[in-house]
């Protein structure tokens, strides 16, 4: 019984490490292209916009489970070939992108308009003041928003067992249908997801007292 | 292009739909009723049940709506209840979806001032009155434009019961995809996929605009 | 008028119905009680696996072990009507069985002892051998020359199970679905297919710049599934697939759904006929070729 423990143990952290892999690339991928969509849709640059936001709307209107199939399926008669492993940090990082924008968009947008103006009045052109003033304001307005949907992003990765990728679902998945031992198994890999859930969480709450501005809305 | 592969298919996969539409449905229900009975319980000073509440609402949007999925599935049986996979489904989804409705509507509950609750049991209301009567139907318009986006999400969710065995219209489509990759040399397998997403964007999409439109209408 | 009407009638009828009777397979060993109160016999079938078990054009369900499921149904309550069939995936269907959702699993169930363990097999049913489909002008000829290369195939199957443990060089990749590994091969991104030959075999008449190599390794026996311990189904599923035997049902059924004469002729001497009775000595699903 213990070898057969220990071997499972560790089959499950090695799932836990492809999630953890597979999630860190897509939520980079999802945070970077979502700051740069949204920045396009808060400027509201003609055409650009509009495209974004029927990619969004496109993206969050249907589910992660079909758009990661139809990216394993559909893109080599487009030419290009991923593996299970590049597919599925793209398929989360397209659809975190997706809500990104909107939480990104919003951050930029509850940048008090009052600093753009003071910046404006200083010299500075709107791409600097864009630059300097709200994008840094708008993403630390953002983190808790998009603290949520990085760990959404992170347990959406259990969709991946869609393209056979053999991430922690996977694995818990497949030794539960070979020893049944259901409680146990699942028990692990839930804690595994709420543990790091919270380990994220947490890193954000530090990030976001970290790079507080002293000073931001005391006067109104 | 020969078409006539197009009717079969089709006809198939409306009988799966039909089974999407019934679990969207039903988890919708049981989760509704879980998420405003569990975010009303929010309000309680009683510390055991707020522990309760919060480990409930904590644990399952914590652990990814698949996991809790095959959890139940393969767990009922082990505790002695036999179910046929729908219900099992519906049970799973339900749980993960009743802790993200009830996260809403804790919040929205939450939002609401003190003050109403103070004030209706200044003019006699018991607790539950006041809770019922005075801040839920306040609570109501913060609680709606969320509530519809989370029926999205719990609709997309419904694409997951595929993997426990259930032939929703993902799993007809794969069904129909298998067949006619058998038969014929082009299994048309993007074309499939592309009209599972287009049904899913077509149920999703007029109920974003609904939340949308509800946020802007209700925002006091 | 009337009464040389009944009397010509009654006799015919009388006839049809023992003549339906004799069609009717027979066994002497009683029908199982859940079986006779429900109803219904539920199986659990393959529903993604040409030809084995798929979805055929009308929506319900076909290939070579659905005709064998059709043929139990009527042992058990005389017509199709007392049939439901449930698609199972690799990882569903043993808890399907186990928790009683289904009676018996007939989804190319191979045996390994480690699935004994937790359900009852019925006498062999069936023989399905691994082959590997590579393209036409591929240097693959047997599994060693797959040392570096990626093979692709269904997972949860004894094949992965058996790739892994013989072939540890190659590059295994699992596909949920037979079209979803088909479909890896010819966009490239796999060097081979393992999968069983029956399905290579169809899979390179309709793509001619394919073809199937490789011997004929991990023969997998296949049976029915029982839930564990239960006897009464176990004996009376057992005593119907003797009489299909006598029938010769498991060959005729793979002829109906395989219409090629020569291919199908070279299962007639490794599957379950009236001068063949199979037991799970023979099975080799995770057996390394020597």
């Amino acid at each position: 019984m213990t070898p057969n423990l220990v071997s499972g143990l560790f089959a499950l952290l090695e799932g836990l490490g492809r999630t953890l892999l597979i999630s860190g690339i897509g939520i980079a991928l999802g945070l970077a292209l979502g700051m740069v969509m949204g920045a396009v849709r808060h400027a509201r640059i003609p055409v650009l916009s509009q495209a974004i936001a029927c990619y969004a709307n496109v993206f969050r209107c249907t589910p992660l489970l079909v758009q990661v199939v139809m990216l394993y399926f559909a893109l080599p008669d487009l030419g290009i070939k991923l593996t299970a492993f590049e597919t599925s940090w793209l398929a989360l990082g397209l659809w975190g992108a997706a809500y990104h924008t909107e939480i990104f968009r919003a951050g930029f947008g509850a940048v008090d308009p009052n600093e753009v103006l003071a910046a404006r009045a200083l010299g500075m052109s709107a791409p600097r003041a864009f630059l300097d003033i709200t994008v840094p304001l708008g993403v630390r307005a953002a983190i808790p928003a998009s603290t949520t949907m990085a760990i959404t992003q992170f347990r959406s990765s259990s969709f991946m067992i869609a393209v056979g990728y053999q991430e922690l679902t996977y694995v818990a998945n497949r030794m539960v249908a070979d020893t049944f031992q259901v409680f146990q198994v699942f028990g692990m890999a839930a804690l595994a997801y709420l543990v790091v859930s919270n380990l994220i969480a947490m890193a954000s709450r530090s990030l976001e007292k970290a790079v507080e501005v002293p000073g931001l809305g005391a006067v109104k | 292009m020969n078409a006539e592969w197009t009717g079969p298919v089709a006809s198939h996969m409306l009988g799966g739909l039909w089974v999407t539409l019934r679990v969207s449905l039903l988890t919708t229900l049981v989760a509704t009723a879980i998420g405003v009975a569990v975010g009303a319980f929010c309000a309680s000073t009683r510390p055991g049940v707020k522990f309760a509440v919060r480990a409930y609402i904590d644990v399952f949007r914590g652990v990814p709506s698949l996991i809790t999925l095959l959890f139940v599935f393969f767990a009922l049986p082990h505790i002695g209840i036999s179910t046929g996979p729908i219900t099992a489904s519906v049970l799973g989804l339900a749980l993960w979806g009743g802790a993200n409705i009830a996260e809403t509507a804790r919040g929205a509950l939450v939002s609401i001032s003190p003050h109403q609750a103070r004030a209706a049991r200044a003019l006699g209301m018991s607790r539950f009155d006041a809770l019922v009567f005075a801040v839920m139907p306040q609570a109501l318009r913060r609680f709606l434009p969320p509530y519809i986006g989370q029926l999205t999400v719990l609709i997309q969710a419904s694409a997951l019961t595929s993997v426990v065995g259930v032939t929703d219209l993902l799993g007809s489509a794969r069904q129909m995809i298998e067949r006619l990759a058998y038969v014929s040399n082009d299994a048309h397998a993007v074309e499939i996929y592309c009209s599972v997403l287009a049904v899913f964007f077509v149920i999703c999409y007029p109920l974003t605009l609904l939340s949308d439109h509800l946020e802007r209408r209700l925002r006091s | 008028m009337k009464k040389s009407l009944i009397a010509r009638l009654v006799p015919a009828v009388g006839l049809i119905s023992l003549a339906a009777a004799a069609a009717a397979p027979k066994v002497d060993v009683p029908l199982p009680q859940e079986v006779k109160t429900t109803g219904f016999l539920t199986v659990g079938i393959n529903c993604t696996y040409p030809p084995a078990g798929f979805i055929g054009i009308d929506g319900k369900p076909a290939g070579y072990e659905y005709t064998l499921v059709k043929r139990i149904g009527e042992a058990a309550l005389g017509t199709a009507g007392g049939l439901k069939t449930q698609c199972v995936n690799d990882g569903n269907r043993v808890s399907f069985l186990q928790s009683g959702k289904i009676d018996i699993l007939l989804a190319s169930l191979a045996y390994t002892p480690a699935r004994a363990e937790q359900l009852d097999y019925s006498h062999p049913i069936w023989a399905s051998n691994l082959q590997l489909i590579v393209p036409k002008d591929s240097k693959i000829n047997d599994y060693a020359d797959l040392a570096g290369k990626t093979v692709v195939t269904p997972t949860g199957s004894t094949y992965q199970t058996w790739l892994q443990k013989c072939y540890p060089q190659a590059n295994l990749v699992t596909a949920q679905t037979a079209a979803e590994g088909a479909t890896m091969l010819t966009q490239g991104r796999a060097d081979a297919f393992a999968y069983i030959d029956v399905y290579g075999f169809n899979f390179t008449q309709m793509q001619k710049n394919y073809k199937v190599v490789g011997t004929l390794a991990a023969t997998a026996v296949q049976g029915v599934g029982v839930k564990k311990g239960n006897k009464p189904m176990l004996d009376w599923l057992n005593a119907v697939l003797e009489q299909m035997r006598a029938e010769d049902a498991f060959y005729k059924a793979f002829a109906a759904e395989v219409k090629d004469p020569v291919f199908v002729a070279k299962y007639r001497q490794i599957v379950p006929g009236p001068s063949l009775k199979m037991d799970y000595s023979r099975s080799g699903a995770l057996d390394c070729l020597k």
